[in-house]
């Protein structure tokens, strides 16, 4: 057996621990990457030689590089994405909603509508009072800019969750493209015998953004390629892939696939939070002011038209509002030019005031669903403030289970400072080791060689 | 457990974070002082407090109607007060008068209640914030006046006899004037039962004698016959002594239904005011004729008509104005009037006092339940600010601990003692 062969051990184990010093390094470099997973060397022994009636170890080698992954724990931050991301936005609409009413405050409808009815009442006492009579005016002025400021804030949040549903489809179509683009990759380097480790963390990265965005199922097929699909319709895999395009049926926001229409059933995810609202909670929020408001109208209507006006001769069958259309409720023009066109007295004269009073009770009449009107706006606002709530509520949940499984991940995928630094410790010392061995090798050559001499 | 850098760093951020929201939560409660900011922090109390606000602002509308009403409750008693003591001058030179010494100054005396006639006038006419005080509801002119020739007081306006409503809580609506014709006017009361068991067809006539502003007497009759159970139709006609009407046309049939068990009268032409006025075309005969005590029951028909006085004040001081001139003292009949008009004054300053009493319990009771809404409101929304700020601090505190902790270990790694 020749000495050369410690020297060839030795120069290899060199080498190899050199590279899984080049590991460590990409390890610790990549400590501060929250998507990366933590790589490990692998070591096992060269093929031995038989020699001699005898089996000689000969060395060390990478097998290879493992990628430190949990799927379970992957899939489990996929699922709790989809809750999480969905919930979260669903308390953002309806925290830009609850706003816009202002409540519960001085300015708000309810406030406004009191001292609307209020302002009747005021005027019965002192029915031909011109000041009262404008101070009606003023309150039903005050309350309809209100309720304009409020639809209009809704139309506002509507089309800016259709901006931001655009921009997310647009965003769910890139990535699913990436992830097409990735399997392909990855694909490529296995069939050449490559762990892509770095590709794998890519690919799941991007699978982590696709769950944020929507309900999304993935499996892989014996190639390790990733199958997607968004809300049970394909949307890509090794070699195809899917775009989806927003479609708006009867004021319903949905998503299908552009060339076939095929329609994603969309349960998860921003994407849901943004389309149930665009097309279910707004639309309610807007519906109920609206019967609200509506209900108002007619009901004051229909008690003023029974009044007398007190300018001369009286007139009679005047309306008070002109009509009430999509936020936009509008008074009277001619009431506005003469107040004394508000039609208050009962039988004509100056100083009957019993049609206000019968208009200021209509704030304590149950005109709708059952309730007063008061009643079904604050219904109305406390509906949304519990749809913020719960969805706080929800998405408060899905984080501590999203937090935990963070920590899971980072636990076992993460880089730990002080294991690489102990890694590098024990790497040095083989390769220190090996290096001696070849300077023991050497004296032993030298030994050799001077008894030659 | 394996423990790497990210996961050390990562449970710092969450910690302080969770820290910091409650530390934000409890702040934005102490400085704006209420607990409920938006419907979110507690969509239940948020729907109670609109309710409590809806309350307030209900009863501040309710304290303002008394405050307003007590004003001119205020005011009508003063004018009453001022008629009521011109009334007592007046009586008092009528007993002068009956003294045969004043016999020559019998035209200085006529001055003198001249001067009251005008002062009660003027009293008659006083307004409470742009509404006369017994002008009713119509407030087109002044509730009285001269006629063109001087000779007499009548009802300017269409209809003294207005009532106007207050609402002054939930559930009440207060009367809070007196009118023209309950002060000033003359009511003829129709008493008594209309025999249920008579025919369809059957007319019961009733009548009265009745005066016009200037002392002249009409006849006042009224006509019920039978049309249907229980309902009557009433016709009425004002005739001169010469029995031609007063009227170009013939006032149009009343339509009256009485209850047919209790036999009480529920409706006049369908609505439910049972009093109502009849003037004629010059408006010098003007009285409100007064239904409330009319029924209808199984005994034989015994309808009667009474009437609260024959002339009014005015005229009856007019009267005894110019018999003064002409040298005529005033007879006892005319005495009497300012007597009964006299008691019908203090009466009347008894109502108002009545009425002022009970806003001032109604508003008493209002100021009560609104301490009990402001009591539930408070609970409802303010901050506990002791208790809050308490939080406020241990909040702090841990948030420095997690700070120093999170200090002392986070740099720190195995690469310091290499």
């Amino acid at each position: 057996m020749a000495i050369s062969r410690i020297f060839d051990l030795s120069r290899r184990s060199m080498a190899w621990y050199q590279r899984a010093m080049d590991a460590t390094a990409h390890n610790v470099a990549n400590s501060s990457n929250p998507d990366y997973s933590r790589q490990r060397v692998i070591f096992s022994t060269e093929r031995s030689e038989i020699s001699g009636g005898f089996i000689w170890g000969a060395g060390v080698k990478i097998d290879h590089i493992l990628r430190i992954r949990d799927e379970l724990t992957d899939s489990g931050i996929r699922t709790n994405n989809q809750k999480f991301y969905s919930s979260n936005q669903h308390s953002t609409i309806n925290g830009q909603a609850e706003v816009l009413f202002t409540e519960p405050s001085d300015l708000g409808i309810s406030t406004l509508m009191d001292s609307f009815f209020s302002s009747w009442n005021e005027l019965s006492v002192t029915p031909n009072s011109s000041g009262l009579r404008s101070d009606v005016i003023r309150a039903a002025e005050k309350l309809a800019s209100k309720v304009r400021t409020v639809y209009e804030g809704l139309d506002t949040i509507k089309g800016d969750i259709l901006n931001d549903a655009k921009a997310k489809v647009n965003d769910l179509n890139n990535k699913l493209k990436q992830v097409q683009q990735l399997n392909a990759q990855i694909n490529e380097a296995s069939a050449m015998g490559y762990s892509p480790n770095d590709l794998m963390d890519k690919r799941d990265k991007v699978i982590d953004d696709l769950s944020k965005l929507a309900n999304i199922n993935i499996s892989f097929d014996s190639n390790n390629s990733a199958i997607i699909s968004v809300g049970g319709a394909f949307a890509a895999d090794r070699s195809n892939v899917v775009e989806f395009k927003l479609v708006e049926v009867n004021g319903k926001l949905n998503i299908v696939t552009s060339q076939d229409n095929i329609p994603a059933n969309i349960s998860g995810g921003e994407l849901y939070a943004l389309t149930d609202s665009y097309s279910n909670y707004i639309p309610k929020y807007q519906n109920d002011l609206d019967l609200i408001i509506k209900t108002l109208v007619d009901s004051v209507n229909s008690v003023h038209t029974s009044g007398y006006s007190i300018n001369n001769p009286p007139q009679t069958n005047i309306n008070f509002f002109e009509g009430y259309e999509n936020g936009v409720l509008k008074i009277n023009s001619e009431i506005l030019l003469d107040s004394n066109k508000i039609a208050i007295s009962s039988d004509g004269t100056q100083g009957n005031g019993d049609i206000a009073i019968q208009i200021a009770e209509l704030n304590s009449q149950k005109l709708l669903n059952g309730l007063s009107l008061s009643d079904n706006y604050s219904a109305l606002v406390s509906e949304i403030g519990n749809n913020k709530l719960s969805a706080d509520q929800q998405a408060e949940s899905s984080q501590l289970i999203l937090q935990q499984l963070e920590q899971q991940k980072m636990s076992y995928s993460g880089v730990s400072i002080d294991e690489e630094m102990t890694n590098m410790l024990i790497f040095q010392r083989s390769y220190d080791a090996s290096a001696k061995l070849i300077q023991i090798a050497d004296e032993m050559l030298e030994t050799l060689l001077s008894l030659v001499r | 457990m394996r423990i790497s850098d990210l996961l050390m760093s990562n449970n710092y951020l969450n910690s302080m974070n969770s820290s910091k929201a409650r530390i934000e939560r409890l702040q934005s409660q102490v400085s704006s002082g209420s607990k409920i900011n938006k419907p979110s922090d507690s969509p239940s109390g948020t729907s109670k407090i609109l309710k409590y606000f809806n309350k307030l602002s209900q009863s501040d509308i309710y304290t303002n109607n008394i405050q307003n009403s007590l004003a001119f409750l205020k005011d009508t008693t003063l004018a009453l007060e001022n008629v009521q003591s011109e009334v007592v001058k007046t009586l008092t030179y009528i007993t002068e008068l009956n003294n045969a010494a004043n016999s020559q100054n019998l035209g200085a005396f006529a001055d003198q209640i001249d001067q009251s006639l005008k002062a009660i006038l003027d009293s008659a006419n006083s307004q409470y914030d742009g509404k006369y005080l017994f002008g009713g509801t119509d407030f087109s002119s002044v509730p009285y006046g001269f006629t063109t020739d001087q000779g007499a007081v009548e009802v300017k306006a269409n209809n003294v006899s207005g009532v106007q409503k207050v609402k002054i809580s939930q559930n009440v609506l207060q009367k809070i004037n007196l009118t023209g014709t309950e002060v000033f006017g003359t009511i003829l009361t129709q008493n008594g039962n209309i025999d249920s068991n008579s025919l369809v067809g059957d007319i019961i006539t009733n009548q009265l004698s009745i005066n016009d502003a200037e002392g002249n007497s009409y006849t006042y009759t009224a006509n019920y016959e039978k049309t249907a159970a229980n309902t009557y139709s009433l016709t009425y006609d004002i005739t001169d002594s010469g029995g031609a009407s007063v009227f170009s046309s013939a006032p149009a049939a009343k339509s009256i239904t009485f209850n047919p068990t209790s036999g009480a009268i529920v409706s006049v032409d369908g609505g439910n005011s049972f009093s109502f006025n009849i003037k004629d075309d010059s408006g010098k005969i003007n009285f409100n004729l007064d239904l409330n005590s009319l029924k209808e029951g199984n005994n034989p028909s015994s309808v009667s008509l009474s009437a609260n006085q024959k002339n009014d004040i005015f005229n009856t001081l007019i009267q005894i104005r110019d018999n003064l001139r002409l040298g005529i003292v005033p007879t006892e009949e005319q005495e009497n009037i300012v007597k009964d008009f006299n008691k019908r004054i203090l009466a009347k300053i008894t109502d108002a006092g009545n009425i002022t009493n009970q806003l001032y319990d109604t508003e008493e009771l209002i100021n009560n339940q609104r301490a009990g809404v402001e009591e539930l409101l408070s609970k409802e929304q303010d901050v506990d600010i002791a208790k809050a700020i308490m939080e406020l601090q241990s909040q702090d505190y841990l948030l420095q601990i997690t700070y120093k902790l999170s200090a002392m270990f986070l740099p720190k790694s195995l690469l310091d003692y290499l």
